[in-house]
């Protein structure tokens, strides 16, 4: 990027710019793509949502505002803008008026580390995943201020249940990456991406699989439990059906955005969509595999690089392109099974929320860290970690070992925590009963 | 990148720190699975007994000496010695309150394994040698006590001390946090070794210095408000007349002691070539320290916020035996918190015994006429009160002889005649209780209550209290022994 | 190394002036027609009775305080899981350590019921 840029302002146009100047206008010019596309993306997933839901519930959706009205979202969007905003009399003006701002930002900000295509990432940070979930808690403090200088009940209840259950679901969320870092040993999305080469067993653990690009982690069964539990956490941390507790409209009519209208309401309807479109987008990047993808591994090989001079810069793009419908196609699966995922349940109550993250998902995630710990130890311990047991064994044989080992305590782990999960459940459901028989007087 | 490396860990080092830990939690547990509401004592027991066990476990290292995590912890005698005083403060604490928590309705089995938890804070400070671990063993010890001081849940005052300590506790720990910096910042090291180093290559010239002592003054702040120095004592009262008696009994004896004796390990290795310093500071400290215990006690009518501000009065006494920072000072510290703690964890439970369900009233009259009701326990208070006040056969006595010798052969001569004066205007509120006691009539009726636990700690404390008065000997000898090789 | 944050920056900012900016065209754009009626706390219709802002329930700060040790012991976590493989065996016995600490709290409070919602 940046050498294409210089080539161009000091070779081609001879402007004579500074180093710094031209990398801060190639900075300048990816983040003002990528905030181009993230509103484009929402847009599609509000037609997308719409549509999809419609059809679950044997209805057509919208389907009048262009050819299958395709153009719904962008009228939609013109309505916000040009609606009254409304604040209330009671409302802290100026909290309520950075609430939307504080929410959106960082979901915006959060696009930097996710790579959409082999080199395409707008910057590798070395703690990219800790970015990612840092910045994501930031708009949990928006929330609380769109709820708070609202000064109405409805939203002031609905920016509590939002933080808790935020802050709840992020735990299972962090701890379920945790395993993925233990098995790459890199907190760089890149890298993560990266070390998912392979054929069913990736690269990393058995040299020798040919690299067909798919070697994800959800074919483990430490990813797979991983990617369970971290896609269940998201649906928490994005607010969506069936945890959609915050804005339960038939409870507390909006939640925090109830006393919004117009622009303000249209930022936190964007940044809720452009979190999901992150949280699809790190589930399919860290367990999927990203980009990752049969030939694109060998177009990005034949392309022009460091390692291969005498390559084509066609090859370049059509392995970018590839690899970005890769990412965009597991992108948009994972939305699907969120749409699908609304389509199906009902809503949950708030202590079935709290007791699933805390007493389901917490411990599930904790095994799991256990689990990644195992796989790793047999697949890549030697002597000199203090494993002399494996050294004589085949690469084939540790992977088989460590696959069938942590298979084992995963299933254990589901089957012993649900048991004593529905368990508790369902005495907490005769506790309910007997208070409602206790509470109906009994003469008449 | 370098390969990272763990530092080689001697755990054994560590033994009786990690029994106490180990103990806790796993009591933690067996107290919420296995052991049934109403039933809680049997926790109590399991924590006297693990106590007991992190004693023992102790006894064969008397001969090992070490450190270890990278020169962090460090055992030796010191150490070791103080650790014994530590688990017995705690075991004491807790038989004083296996009956105390039923009666007043606040029985809670986690009040055990955060007594645990709070003696392995203490054992930590004695046990460290850097400033990181030191404040760690504070913050271990004072958390627990934040919710120890609350235990009394519905009691306003509780709550109340609760509160106030754990305000004021926060504001010491950020001192020491911010003292830890600076010292940091001007030596570019947090072990106590490498600051006393650093002076010892370093010529001392005051303005070069401004750094590391603002740092030293912000640590030595910090641990004022944990021993509660005047003028940052203003706490104690509330604190522990607020608090459950047996906490206060334990805070007394056992917040103070950590925090001393690791107020004694930074002074004499870390900051010895900057004693020019800090001895005028603290002979301030020692000196106003003892006059505002002692005076502050005398107009009380309450006893347990007279024993707070004997337990002030006491923590100048101690202190002079920390400044000295020879072997006869260091000797006679050990020595004087031992004969104080047994001392005073007795008198409080005597304290327990006379506390009538659901009053927070713990008025000297109570003790008139105690002597015609039970004569044991009057005599017990008495011997208890004679101690603190350092009347000859007792503990105190030689406790507080030592001392001053110590501070007098130190060249600190006019502190300790200040020690002995405060002692005489001591004598006459400790001797008040003593006349109540065996010479007025009762002005109300208390029913004094005694059992298992509160008898075995009086008789103890009071063995004890007459033993260490009588022969001290075998325990000079160990004082002694204690500080061979102290430095680590 | 802080150089890799200049783009971070860059995004932060464009972020900020996003948001600032669509909600500025926004008020620019939309009508300006104030009722006392409309400026009122939406209740449903309601009159509103009392202030809305008043006390919160105290198992939110629950839920808050055990997010914060929770986080913070997953926050020591991460650095662990990067250097996990060069730690080998001493690394995994120190944080088998403190992940049985970990499971310690957990399991008591659990028991204790500081998960329970009412």
């Amino acid at each position: 990027m940046y050498e294409l840029l210089d080539a161009l302002i000091n070779g081609r146009l001879g402007l004579g710019w500074p180093g710094w100047a031209v990398a801060l206008l190639g900075h300048v010019a990816v983040a003002t793509l990528l905030f181009l596309v993230a509103p484009v993306q929402m847009l599609f997933f509000t037609y997308y949502e719409r549509r999809a839901i419609a059809r679950m519930q044997d209805r057509i959706g919208p389907n009048r505002v262009g050819p299958e009205g395709i153009w719904q979202p962008i009228a939609d969007g013109v309505k916000m803008f040009t609606k009254e905003d409304i604040v209330p009399a009671a409302a802290d003006r100026y909290v309520h008026l950075l609430a939307p701002i504080v929410v959106v930002a960082p979901t915006m900000f959060m696009f930097a580390v996710v790579p959409w295509g082999p080199g395409m990432v707008p910057v590798d940070l070395n703690v990219g995943l800790l970015f990612f979930f840092a910045i994501s808690s930031i708009s949990a403090v928006g929330l609380m201020m769109a709820g708070w200088a609202s000064n109405n009940k409805f939203a002031l209840l609905g920016a509590m249940r939002a933080v808790a259950q935020m802050v709840s679901y992020e735990i299972p969320a962090v701890l379920s990456l945790i395993a993925i870092v233990m098995l790459t040993g890199t907190l760089s999305v890149v890298q993560i991406v990266a070390a998912q080469g392979g054929l069913v067993i990736s690269t990393a653990d058995l040299p020798g699989v040919p690299d067909v690009g798919l070697g994800w982690f959800i074919f483990t069964p430490v990813g797979l439990l991983a990617c369970l539990c971290f896609f269940i956490a998201a649906l928490a941390e994005g607010e969506r059906t069936p945890f959609d507790i915050p804005e339960a409209d038939s409870e507390i009519v909006a939640g925090y955005m109830t006393e919004y209208s117009g622009m303000k309401f249209g930022l936190f309807y964007l940044a809720q969509y452009v979190l999901n479109f992150l949280l699809c987008a790190i589930t399919a990047v860290v367990f999927c595999g990203g980009w990752q993808g049969p030939g694109v591994g060998w177009l990005a090989a034949q392309g022009l690089s460091p390692a291969n001079p005498d390559g084509s810069w066609v090859f370049n793009l059509f392995a970018g392109m590839l690899g970005v419908f890769y990412f965009l196609a597991k992108t948009y699966f994972f939305f699907f099974v969120m749409i699908w995922a609304r389509g199906a349940f009902p809503r949950l109550r708030v202590d079935q929320l709290m007791d699933f993250g805390w007493k389901f998902l917490i411990p599930l995630t904790l095994v799991n860290v256990v689990s990644a710990a195992v796989w790793v130890g047999i697949t890549r311990w030697g002597p000199e970690e203090g494993l002399d047991f494996t050294a004589q064994w085949s690469p084939l044989l540790r992977w088989g070992v460590a696959f069938a080992l942590t298979m084992a305590i995963n299933v254990v782990a589901y089957l012993t925590l649900a048991r004593l999960y529905a368990a508790a459940q369902a005495a907490r459901g005769r506790v309910d009963l007997e208070e409602l028989v206790g509470s109906v007087p009994t003469s008449a | 990148m370098e390969p990272l490396q763990i530092p080689p860990v001697n755990l054994i080092l560590l033994a009786p720190l990690l029994t106490v830990v180990g103990w806790a939690s796993a009591l933690l547990l067996v107290d919420v699975f296995l052991i049934p509401e109403g039933k809680k004592k049997l926790t109590g027991y399991l924590a006297i007994a693990g106590l007991l066990v992190a004693g023992l476990v102790g006894l064969p290292l008397w001969n090992v000496s070490g450190s270890t995590f990278s020169g962090m912890l460090v055992l030796d005698r010191y150490s070791l010695s103080l650790t014994w005083i530590f688990v017995i403060v705690g075991a004491l604490s807790i038989a004083m309150a296996l009956d105390y928590l039923p009666r007043h309705g606040i029985e809670q089995g986690e009040f055990y394994p955060l007594i645990m938890f709070a003696v392995a804070g203490m054992i930590l400070l004695a046990q460290g040698t850097d400033l990181i671990v030191l404040f760690l063993g504070i913050e271990a010890l004072s958390i627990t006590l934040y919710i120890l001081t609350g235990f009394a849940y519905p009691r306003l005052t509780s709550e109340e001390a609760a509160m106030k300590y754990l305000v004021l506790g926060a504001f010491a720990a950020g001192f020491f946090v911010y003292g830890i910096a600076l010292v940091y910042g001007a030596t570019g090291t947090t072990s106590l070794a490498g600051i006393a180093e650093f002076l010892g290559r370093q010529t001392l010239v005051a303005e070069d210095q401004t750094l590391l002592l603002a740092g030293a003054g912000m640590v030595l702040i910090a641990f004022s408000f944990k021993t509660a120095l005047v003028p940052f004592h203003m706490w104690t009262p509330d604190v522990y007349e607020g608090s459950p008696t047996p906490v206060a009994a334990f805070m007394s004896v056992g917040t103070k002691g950590a925090a001393l004796a690791a107020l004694l390990r930074v002074l004499a290795f870390a900051f010895e070539g900057v004693q020019a310093y800090w001895l005028p500071v603290l002979a301030a400290l020692a000196a106003i320290t003892m006059v505002v215990g002692n005076l502050g006690a005398l107009g009380q009518t309450n006893v347990k916020r007279m024993l707070a501000y004997s337990s002030i009065g006491h923590a100048g006494y101690i202190l002079l035996g920390i400044m000295v920072a020879s072997e006869r000072g260091a000797e006679a510290f050990l020595f004087y918190l031992l004969a104080y703690a047994l001392t005073n964890l007795g008198a409080f439970g005597v304290v327990i015994a006379l506390e009538q369900q659901g009053e927070s009233v713990w008025s000297i009259e109570d003790f008139a006429g105690l002597y015609q009701r039970r004569p044991m326990l009057a005599v017990a208070m008495a011997l208890f009160m004679f101690s603190l006040a350092g009347v000859p056969p007792t503990a105190g006595f030689m406790a507080k002889f030592f001392i001053f010798t110590a501070a007098y052969e130190g060249g600190l001569g006019w502190l300790a005649l200040v020690g002995v004066i405060t002692s005489a205007i001591a004598a006459y509120f400790y001797l008040r209780v003593v006349v109540k006691m065996f010479m007025q009539e009762p002005a109300r009726e208390v029913q004094p209550e005694l059992n298992r636990g509160l008898n075995a700690d009086i008789i103890i404390a009071g063995v004890a209290t007459l033993l260490i008065g009588l022969v001290p000997t075998p325990f000079i000898f160990l004082a002694q022994q204690s500080l061979v090789a102290l430095g680590g | 190394m802080l150089g890799a944050y200049l783009p971070i920056l860059v995004m932060f900012l464009i972020a900020v002036f996003i948001a600032a900016f669509v909600i500025i065209v926004s008020s620019l754009l939309g009508p300006r027609r104030s009722t006392v009626r409309k400026l009122a706390p939406y209740e449903s219709g309601m009159e509103p009775i009392g202030p809305a802002i008043r006390r919160i329930p105290v198992k939110f700060y629950v839920v808050a305080m055990l997010f914060i040790v929770f986080d913070i012991e997953v926050v020591f976590f991460y650095p662990y899981a990067l250097v996990f493989r060069d730690l080998a065996g001493p690394g995994l016995v120190a944080m088998g350590v403190f992940f049985l600490v970990l499971v310690v709290g957990f399991v008591y409070e659990w028991k204790k019921g500081a998960l329970k919602w009412e």
